[in-house]
């Protein structure tokens, strides 16, 4: 039986489809047999970041209307045989799914993958509900941003209401430079109001947008921050040990670390 | 020459300081005299002078005392006006005695967009998340942090408080008037709030 995952943020925009996509890639990499679904039925931004926009039949309302199989609406991805899509329908709403039919989904999806992650739509209504109902796990995304960071407080306490356990935390976008001036907030912040397990943090990376733009997720690069963090991400999730780095300001701004820094060392 | 002299005056003792004897003197020969089982209970009053003291050196005194929980400090006597507010950040806080009335322990963090409403005393074991809201009749308590939106005192006489072991709210609401917190109060520690007569203070607290 595979494991259920809803990697889900409150705010829009902060990166849960980009999450998603790259969790999936990152853990069929490491061999894994994996779904990712696309819950954001409407507005559907999955399958573009994954690059199997042209490859759609059928989608996840077509699954529950019984217009096709639950096999011939999976999208096979075109790098790896072991990772798949469910997308969502772009020209429906969330109400074309009940929690019911998310249910039964999820549980037939579990007996065929090791693991399946939904991508939820933002907001905490239908969409977000429909998208959690079925998980045993929640993946919750921020960014170092006030605003992002009391959604995700918002959606931590659903989840919790809904009996998902306490979710572990994936900060996005972070940049150390501001972080160091003082004009972002540090992962230490975020963790002071948030007070869940922290999965990990990722770095603001220009390849991200590239990659996204391209439909090739930027794990699949061996030279980018974003790609490093999420293996790591990828490794935790497997239940290795991978130490975090903190990125959070350097205390130590005395002489000799001064000096290392100008060396080039830290 | 004693460096420290004790005076019986009505109710307790008055220490009298030396203004010429060095600290270390004085310091020492207060231990040894607030040692002995004599000092355990009862009143006491420093009389400091002229003599001018830091921070450090007054905290030399305050840790003695801190010794003897019995012992009561009623006042400190001091001419030197930098020494009078260094003295006076030691005090004892005098807070308002409010009877507690229908008490709710509510165990848990408070996350953003929970509401959480109590006609009497609130004490929340946990934080107020930015984002969420109490509504309290009487007095509230947060062992925690209190970052979100408090009304407080919605029900209760002239006299109300709030405390928190870390107090940035969004907005603070004591009985209907907004309260601004001074941009010096420090948000990550301890403070008190406390309303009496249309009159807002702000109290650090000091562990003991």
């Amino acid at each position: 039986m595979g494991e259920v995952y809803v990697i889900t943020s409150g705010k829009g925009g902060v990166g849960k489809t980009t999450v998603t996509a790259n969790l999936g890639v990152g853990l069929a990499l490491r061999g894994a047999k994996v779904v990712t679904v696309d819950a954001d039925i409407g507005l559907r931004n999955l399958d573009v970041v994954l690059g199997l926009e042209n490859r759609i039949v059928f989608n996840i309302v077509d699954v529950v209307e019984g217009s096709c199989r639950l096999e011939q609406a999976l999208v096979r991805d075109k790098r790896l045989e072991n990772l798949f899509l469910l997308p969502a329908a772009q020209t429906r709403t969330k109400e074309a799914i009940t929690s019911e039919q998310m249910l039964e989904v999820c549980s037939k999806l579990r007996k065929i993958f090791d693991y399946v992650l939904i991508d939820s739509p933002a907001g905490i209504e239908t969409g977000f509900r429909n998208a959690a109902i079925g998980a045993d796990k929640a993946i919750v995304v921020t960014t170092p941003e006030v605003s992002a960071v009391r959604d995700a407080d918002r959606i931590i306490g659903l989840l919790e209401a809904m009996g998902k356990g306490v979710p572990q935390l994936i900060i996005n976008r972070i940049r150390l430079d501001m972080v160091e001036k003082g004009d972002m907030l540090s992962v230490r912040d975020v963790l002071d109001i948030l007070a869940v397990p922290l999965l990990g943090i990722i770095p603001d990376d220009e390849e991200v947008i590239v990659a996204t733009n391209k439909g090739e997720p930027v794990i699949f690069r061996d030279d980018s921050d974003a790609s490093r963090a999420f293996k790591n991400i990828v490794a935790r999730l497997q239940g290795e040990d991978v130490p975090i780095i903190e990125l959070s300001p350097r205390k130590n701004t005395g002489f000799w670390s001064k000096l290392r820094q100008l060396f080039g060392g830290r | 020459m004693e460096a420290v002299k004790l005076k019986g005056m009505k109710g307790g003792i008055r220490v009298v300081i030396d203004e010429e004897a060095s600290w270390e003197k004085v310091i020492d020969e207060l231990r040894e005299k607030l040692g002995s089982s004599f000092f355990n209970e009862g009143k006491i009053f420093i009389d400091l002078g002229r003599r001018k003291l830091t921070r450090e050196d007054y905290k030399l005194v305050d840790e003695l005392l801190s010794r003897k929980p019995f012992l009561k400090l009623i006042g400190v006597e001091a001419f030197d006006p930098s020494t009078r507010a260094v003295v006076r950040d030691f005090l004892p806080q005098v807070l308002p005695q409010v009877p507690s009335r229908n008490s709710l322990f509510h165990f848990g963090t408070l996350r953003s967009g929970v509401s959480l409403e109590h006609e009497g005393d609130l004490v929340i074991i946990g934080d107020v998340n930015p984002g969420a809201e109490v509504y309290v009749g009487g007095n509230l308590a947060v062992f925690g942090a209190l970052r979100g939106s408090a009304y407080v005192g919605i029900n209760s006489g002239d006299e109300v408080f709030v405390v928190a072991l870390k107090l940035s709210p969004s907005i603070l609401v004591i009985k209907n008037k907004v309260v601004s917190l001074p941009s010096s109060l420090s948000g990550d520690r301890p403070f008190m709030v406390t309303f009496s007569r249309d009159k807002v203070d702000f109290h650090p607290i000091r562990g003991g």
